[in-house]
């Protein structure tokens, strides 16, 4: 009993030779003796015959047409996608190329910019001829350098007297920022502003009027101190006009006066004897390259 | 798998179609049937069986030629159309009974497979007929092993392998499945001929 139920666990594996070599002996010494599990052998052994003898049927006729079709059309929209996500994809590259490319730039400018005013600080800070008159003037708004009016001969009047070459604020801004010059320094002030000073040496209104409205025509910025005239008939007023006005306001200047009324020196502006401070003279001023000096000649 | 098979392979996997097709060439008979055995009618294999080459072309990368080509095709094949099988059962449009049992007179019926219009009638074909209802009347677990081992002849390591699952399993689930085939038939007709038995 107990081996005819192994035997009919093992039917199926002797059927398909599955059996080892001891393990098909027992299971064939039991068939001969036992006619049941003989007649479920040959039972079973029948249905995988017929089984095995079902022939495998053709392919309908359309089917590899059919299925030709359905992988180009698979293809083909596989392409779209395919599109669809590297035009995406090379859109997102250029935007972010671009946005990079923004941001690099930005960097850039801000950094040069920003070195660049450093720079010209640190120039500024190393130079002996920074005196604390011009960083008092800078740190004070339109602040005006008191000096001994040594210069004009005992004028009472304040003199305007610039001995540094230290840029200005913008001269598109009715106000000077106040502030020391680090902190102008800071606030990019260096920008190319250039402090000029107008040597007249004829007390002319007509012409004084009209140089000053030459440098506001230029956006530059009057300061509101103006040295009348001494025996010299020298007139001496400070404004401060942006880098890129500059040169458009010496040529207007020079067209209004004549060229050979006018000349600009960038060295030897006003003399001085004195780089410090309040008691600044003409002709002592350290010569500076960021000091504009323009004298006029008024016939 | 041969050169030519690997050289093939390597082209599918740029989505070489005219590749891809070379490549099924020999396997799309086997696929078709392996199809129609399962699902029974031949409007469903033809349907089942180009879903399934689908499926292949669209993973073909991600198959690994470590392994048998065909036995990962057959498996492919065969989960298609057991899912198919489950669809149809939970739309209730059939009602596919698999409680069998071996009594020879209270076998339940199963609804039987669509056939294709008449054919001639010959006592063997008659016979294969017999056992194609028989089969389709089986539960899908002991349908799929017979299809793949008494039908497609496939060895019981390929089954193993195909239906993932232990070849201790295969060998007995083929020896229960084969067992409810003889009760099915057994109520159906007096169906064994001597000239069938070994």
């Amino acid at each position: 009993m107990i081996n005819c139920n192994k035997t009919k666990k093992q039917i199926s594996l002797y059927i398909d030779d599955m059996l080892d070599c001891k393990e098909r002996t027992r299971f064939e010494h039991h068939i001969e003796k036992c006619g049941l599990c003989r007649s479920e052998l040959d039972k079973l052994t029948g249905i995988v015959n017929m089984c095995k003898d079902i022939p495998d049927e053709d392919i309908p006729e359309n089917f590899k047409q059919q299925l030709h079709n359905k992988l180009i059309n698979l293809k083909d929209e596989g392409h779209r996608k395919g599109n669809i996500v590297f035009l995406r994809n090379r859109y997102i590259k250029v935007c972010s190329t671009i946005a990079a490319g923004i941001l690099i730039v930005f960097l850039m400018k801000t950094v040069l910019y920003d070195g660049l005013e450093l720079s010209k600080m640190d120039n500024y800070l190393s130079m002996e001829s920074v005196d604390e008159a011009s960083i008092e003037f800078e740190r004070e708004k339109k602040s005006i350098r008191t000096q001994d009016d040594s210069i004009y001969n005992g004028s009472n009047s304040e003199a305007i007297y610039k001995s540094d070459s230290q840029t200005a604020e913008e001269a598109q801004e009715a106000d000077i920022e106040s502030g020391s010059m680090l902190t102008m320094a800071g606030q990019n002030s260096f920008n190319g502003n250039i402090k000029i000073t107008v040597d007249i040496n004829e007390d002319n209104d007509e012409k004084v009027d009209g140089i000053k409205n030459l440098i506001v025509d230029n956006n530059g910025v009057l300061e509101d101190r103006q040295q009348e005239a001494d025996i010299n008939h020298i007139i001496l007023f400070e404004f401060i006009i942006s880098n890129k006005n500059y040169e458009g306001f010496v040529n207007s200047l020079q067209e209004y006066l004549g060229w050979s009324n006018v000349i600009v020196d960038t060295a030897d502006a006003v003399d001085t004897n004195d780089t410090t401070k309040t008691s600044e003279q003409p002709g002592n001023i350290q010569p500076d390259s960021e000091y504009y000096n323009i004298s006029i000649c008024i016939e | 798998m041969s050169d030519k098979e690997k050289c093939l392979l390597s082209r599918c996997k740029t989505g070489d179609i005219d590749a891809f097709e070379q490549l099924i060439e020999n396997h799309q008979k086997k696929v078709f049937n392996l199809a129609l055995r399962m699902i029974g009618n031949h409007e469903d294999a033809s349907d089942l069986a180009q879903e399934v080459f689908i499926k292949v072309y669209k993973s073909i990368r991600d198959f690994k030629e470590k392994a048998s080509f065909s036995t990962w095709l057959y498996r492919i094949t065969t989960n298609v159309c057991l899912d198919e099988i489950r669809k149809r059962k939970n739309r209730d449009l059939v009602s596919l009974d698999e409680d069998i049992k071996f009594d020879d007179n209270e076998i339940r019926r199963q609804v039987g497979s669509d056939e294709p219009g008449p054919e001639v009638l010959v006592e063997r074909a008659e016979i294969r007929n017999v056992i194609r209802n028989a089969i389709n009347r089986m539960p899908v677990e002991y349908k799929t092993v017979i299809v793949l081992r008494d039908i497609q002849g496939l060895s019981y390591e390929e089954i193993a392998a195909i239906l993932s699952c232990p070849k201790g399993t295969v060998k007995s689930r083929i020896n229960r499945a084969r067992q409810t085939l003889r009760g099915i038939l057994i109520s159906e007709k007096e169906l064994l001929n001597s000239e069938y038995v070994k």
